[in-house]
């Protein structure tokens, strides 16, 4: 899979075949089948989907955070010269929030309530540059927090989590996060807790911090427009799998799928009132992913579904250049009309 | 005809149709950290707040979080006693009346659809509740009528016997929308409906909501924070701020010509599905005032980019155009001629 | 593979009121928990040890081979059946005044169960009520029972049971009353917390939107989920009451002699515990297996009602 070519520089991560199952009483689930991307220093990769599509997972995935339970296989995770699936579990920590860096939805639940923030700031510092002074640390913490819009942000270190509002603990996340050098940031719903403006505030502060970092960025979001504003790159995954892969503009634009058609109906439009007609819906619920996943994962909440969708494995496909989807109609097709055998690539 | 009547006239509409809700000059005072011995500091979630609304349209309440509009809903449902004003439903008076003779006019539907259901109970209870509060029908009539109103709501008649952890969220919201409607109450206060809820299923909750209001006559009034939902579901929006509607009017004249500072910056936030735009610059100041400290003059001007020098000394006044209201000195013909 | 229905997507305008996924229905919350008790030993192993006891309990006089009063000082301290002088004919053998141990132990059991079960009954109906009106009603209320309960977590338990029981002598339902009254402040504590949990969540302020009262609500709404948490606590309650019992017994101011208690037998059995170790060893075995029993159908109930709230 290739990344967008107007970035020449190499990926920072590539994704080669990334499967996650996870072991439950009934058998194993697939939570995350057949996963492949790539993100290149600052560009922007979406995984939209709704939940239980296995966008989270993904991400934990990346991290190795997965619960005991799981068990991850790819062909590759190649991040700066290392093998994600492979490396030990030392060599992953030394990497996690130093090399890649995380944000939550929550920003609370992961800051320390009894810590203060420049001492948190300061222990991850500390934590991966041996050698460093506590002088040292607390600097950079006082220059980060000011980057990120924090104002008087010397006092502010001395204060406790609870302290912030919200978008605040969200800035303060992004600083700790930048304490040491990421290459990638992976955002897990970074805005859904916040009011609009403050979103609109933070997205426009990870932008820039891409640009002035030259981070590579994977932004899980269920927010089409979130994911319009923000995407270099945006996958579509349902049911664990990708289902359309592309450019913003191609998927936006030219959606392939008919999942991703299905969304955007559903969302309401500018200038559309409830008087004007109702909303598009995608009926009926995502399907069960214990055992053996045959077929489109779709095809029971598509009206296009033909008696081929049910049967064998249905890959990516090209759309039309960089843009991939999974399905056996022609891309964008509004009638069930089954493709030859021979236009599949 | 004024559907967001100001209180110095709203006699005109009261006289040919009751308005299906009223607020007047309503205001709710809370008294931080408040002992037995010491008066707490006063915290005015909701300051004056003045409107109305006809039976059968929406009004939509849109701000931030901590600008008051989750007490404003409160107070309308009557779960919070106002501080001081009055609330009129169909031309009653029901300030200060109990709450079981506000339920029977007022119902709420929440947010989270998880915890608004308890998880003890079976669907068929939790809907059959109300009535069996204000005492309403026989046994029999009473699971009639809970079976009606499942199939309404386009629930099973099956998941009567089923308990709401054995439900998806969709569901569980059309469990909480059947449960406020079984009284047949003329109002329901949405409190952001959907925002816990999928995209796609979203969808489906908003279409109900709709085609419920026009086949009851329902009056709703939604508090969300998504304004694209908000102009796809009201008739009229206000704009709250520390407590203050700011600026209302009818949805597409408010959405397509904001003219508080503020509201401007709301409607700009808005992200739409449209690649290619980037993000928007919003501008508005950082950070949400204290509201324990509200500035001074218009509590908006720390954050305001056309803040004048009197916008931090003189508080603005109301003014109304017809069914628009302005709290903004840059609307003030007579500011502006100062 | 799921087994939902197929529908057509309508785009545009679906049908008011038609829901999307009404095909699909998860296992009742009171299915999965008949699976997960099925599966439980140590709830299992409880709940039969206990239920062996109840049942010997209620049927006493059925199974019961003597009469525990009966004194026979010519067959006193008989061996049991696995002694040197034991025989079938008293099992668990005979104790200084030559009543059939076996027989007391049975009868026993009546009173360490009454004790113990409308002690904890009484301990959790006080608690939980002063729990859920503080933690409901909040302000002056709250402030109240949390006096109580620093009051009561102040009195040494067994200081003023001694004290108390010596005063009141003896009667089985004044140590009851006693024992109920000295040992409800866990279930405050907890249901006090719970409930000032659920009294934010929404489904508490739907219950008041729809009109219903305070009792309603505290009745209907908070109770039925504080329900989980009060047995599992009763639980433990029953099994510290029960030793409590047994050590006021064993002190000589719980139950009177010649009533047969566990306590009590272990407390008469002293005197001869050299040479007839049995005498205190069987009925404090009892008392073990049954506190034993009750802390594991306790972590049962817990384990099976509510399996995210471990540990």
């Amino acid at each position: 899979m290739s990344g967008l070519s107007s970035s020449s520089d190499a990926p920072v991560l590539v994704v080669d075949g990334m499967n996650v199952d996870i072991a439950v009483p009934a058998g194993a689930l697939h939570a995350v089948s057949d996963v492949s991307f790539s993100v290149r220093p600052k560009e922007t990769l979406c995984l939209v989907g709704e939940s239980g599509c296995g966008k989270t997972i993904t991400s934990l995935a990346l991290m190795r955070l997965l619960p005991r339970t799981a068990t991850l296989t790819a062909r590759k995770i190649a991040f700066e010269g290392h093998d994600l699936a492979k490396i030990s579990e030392r060599a992953m920590a030394r990497l996690r929030g130093y090399r890649i860096g995380m944000i939550f939805q929550d920003p609370m639940t992961s800051l320390n309530p009894v810590y203060t923030i420049g001492n948190q700031l300061e222990e991850v510092y500390l934590r991966h540059h041996r050698g460093a002074s506590r002088k040292q640390a607390r600097e950079r913490a006082e220059y980060l927090l000011s980057r990120v819009g924090i104002i008087n942000a010397g006092q502010r270190l001395g204060q406790f989590p609870h302290q912030l509002s919200g978008g605040l603990r969200q800035r303060m996340m992004i600083a700790m996060m930048l304490m040491c050098e990421p290459a990638l940031i992976i955002a897990d719903e970074p805005t859904t807790a916040l009011d609009v403006t403050v979103q609109v505030q933070i997205l426009q502060l990870l932008r820039g911090l891409q640009d002035e970092f030259n981070m590579a960025m994977i932004l899980i979001t269920h927010n089409l427009g979130v994911v319009a504003r923000t995407a270099d790159q945006v996958a579509v995954m349902y049911a664990g799998r990708v289902v359309e892969q592309g450019s913003a503009e191609d998927v936006f634009h030219n959606p392939a799928h008919p999942y991703t058609r299905g969304l955007l109906e559903c969302m309401p439009k500018h200038g559309q009132a409830a008087s004007m007609g109702r909303l598009g819906s995608i009926p009926g619920i995502v399907p069960s992913l214990v055992g053996n996943q045959r077929g489109c994962s779709f095809r029971n909440r598509c009206s296009l579904q033909m008696p081929t969708c049910h049967e064998g494995q249905i890959d990516l496909r090209p759309a039309r250049g960089d843009h991939f989807y999974r399905c056996l109609l022609e891309p964008g097709a509004t009638k069930p009309r089954p493709v030859s055998l021979g236009s599949a690539a | 005809m004024s559907a967001l009547a100001m209180k110095e006239r709203p006699q005109v509409a009261t006289a040919i149709e009751p308005l299906a809700f009223e607020t007047r000059d309503l205001s709710k005072v809370f008294h931080i950290g408040r002992k037995w011995y010491a008066g707490g500091q006063p915290l005015r979630a909701v300051d004056g707040v003045s409107l109305s609304l006809r039976r059968g349209e929406v009004l939509a309440i849109v701000g931030e979080s901590g600008c008051g509009k989750t007490t404003l809903s409160r107070m309308m449902l009557g779960l919070q006693p106002p501080s001081s004003g009055e609330i009129f439903v169909g031309g009653e008076p029901l300030t200060n009346v109990d709450r079981k003779v506000f339920a029977r006019r007022v119902q709420p539907v929440f947010q989270d659809p998880y915890s608004s259901l308890n998880p003890r109970k079976t669907i068929g209870e939790i809907i059959r509740d109300p009535l069996l509060i204000h005492n309403i029908g026989t046994a029999k009539e009473q699971v009639a009528e809970v079976e009606a109103m499942m199939e309404r709501v386009g629930l099973a008649r099956r998941q009567i016997h089923s308990y709401p952890s054995q439900l998806s969220g969709g569901q569980r919201q059309r469990v909480a929308i059947a449960r406020a409607l079984i009284i047949k109450p003329e109002i329901i206060i949405c409190d952001e409906p959907t925002s816990a809820l999928d995209v796609s299923v979203q969808a489906q909750i908003l279409n109900l909501l709709q085609s419920l209001r026009e086949q009851m006559n329902l009056t709703y009034l939604f508090i969300s924070h998504d304004l694209s939902v908000v102009e796809y579901m009201s008739d009229y929006v206000a704009v709250m701020y520390l407590g203050r509607i700011v600026e209302a009017g009818p949805t597409s004249e408010v959405m397509n010509a904001p003219r508080h500072p503020y509201t401007r910056a709301l409607m700009k936030s808005i992200l739409t599905p449209e690649p290619g735009l980037g993000l928007p610059d919003i501008h508005l100041g950082r950070g949400f005032p204290d509201p324990l400290n509200p500035p001074s003059g218009c509590r908006f001007h720390p954050r305001c980019i056309d803040a004048m020098d009197k916008c931090s000394s003189i508080v603005p006044r109301t003014l109304t155009d017809g069914e628009k209201i302005i709290e903004c000195h840059l609307h003030d013909p007579e500011m502006a001629k100062a | 593979m799921s087994t939902i229905v197929t529908r057509t997507a309508v785009s545009g305008a679906a049908p008011a009121g038609r829901s999307d996924d009404f095909d699909t229905l998860a296992p009742s919350p009171k299915a999965l928990m008949r699976k997960r008790a099925k599966g439980h030993v140590g709830l299992i192993i409880g709940t039969t040890i206990i239920a062996v006891i109840v049942l010997m309990a209620v049927f006493a006089p059925l199974i019961a081979p003597y009469d525990p009063y009966a004194q026979d000082l010519s067959r006193r301290l008989i061996d049991p059946v696995w002694g040197a002088k034991g025989s079938w004919d008293n099992i668990f053998g005979t104790d200084a005044l030559g009543r059939d141990v076996l027989s007391r132990l049975i009868y026993g059991a009546r009173i360490s169960l009454l004790v113990g079960f409308t002690a904890a009954v009484i301990a959790g109906i006080i608690g939980t009520a002063l729990g859920i009106l503080g933690g409901y009603y909040g302000g002056k209320v709250d402030a109240f029972v949390v006096y109580l309960i620093n009051v009561k977590l102040a009195l040494p338990v067994i200081l003023v049971a001694l004290s108390v029981s010596s005063i009141s002598g003896g009667s089985i339902m004044a140590l009851i009353i006693l024992l109920g009254f000295l040992t409800w402040d866990r279930y405050a504590v907890v249901t006090r917390s719970m409930t000032q949990q659920m009294r934010e969540r929404e489904f508490i302020m739907s219950s008041k939107a729809a009109g219903a009262s305070n009792s309603r609500i505290l009745w209907r709404e908070i109770l039925p989920n504080l329900m989980n948490q009060v047995i599992i606590i009763a639980s433990l309650d029953m099994a510290l009451i029960i030793l409590v019992e047994a050590a006021l017994s064993f002190l000589g101011l719980g139950i009177r002699p010649p009533t047969p208690s566990w306590g009590l037998m272990v407390s008469e059995g002293r005197a001869v515990m050299f040479f007839k170790p049995y005498l205190i060893m069987i009925p404090g075995a009892a008392i073990f297996l049954l506190v034993i029993a009750i802390n594991m159908a306790g972590d049962g109930i817990r384990d099976v009602t509510s399996p995210e709230g471990r540990g």
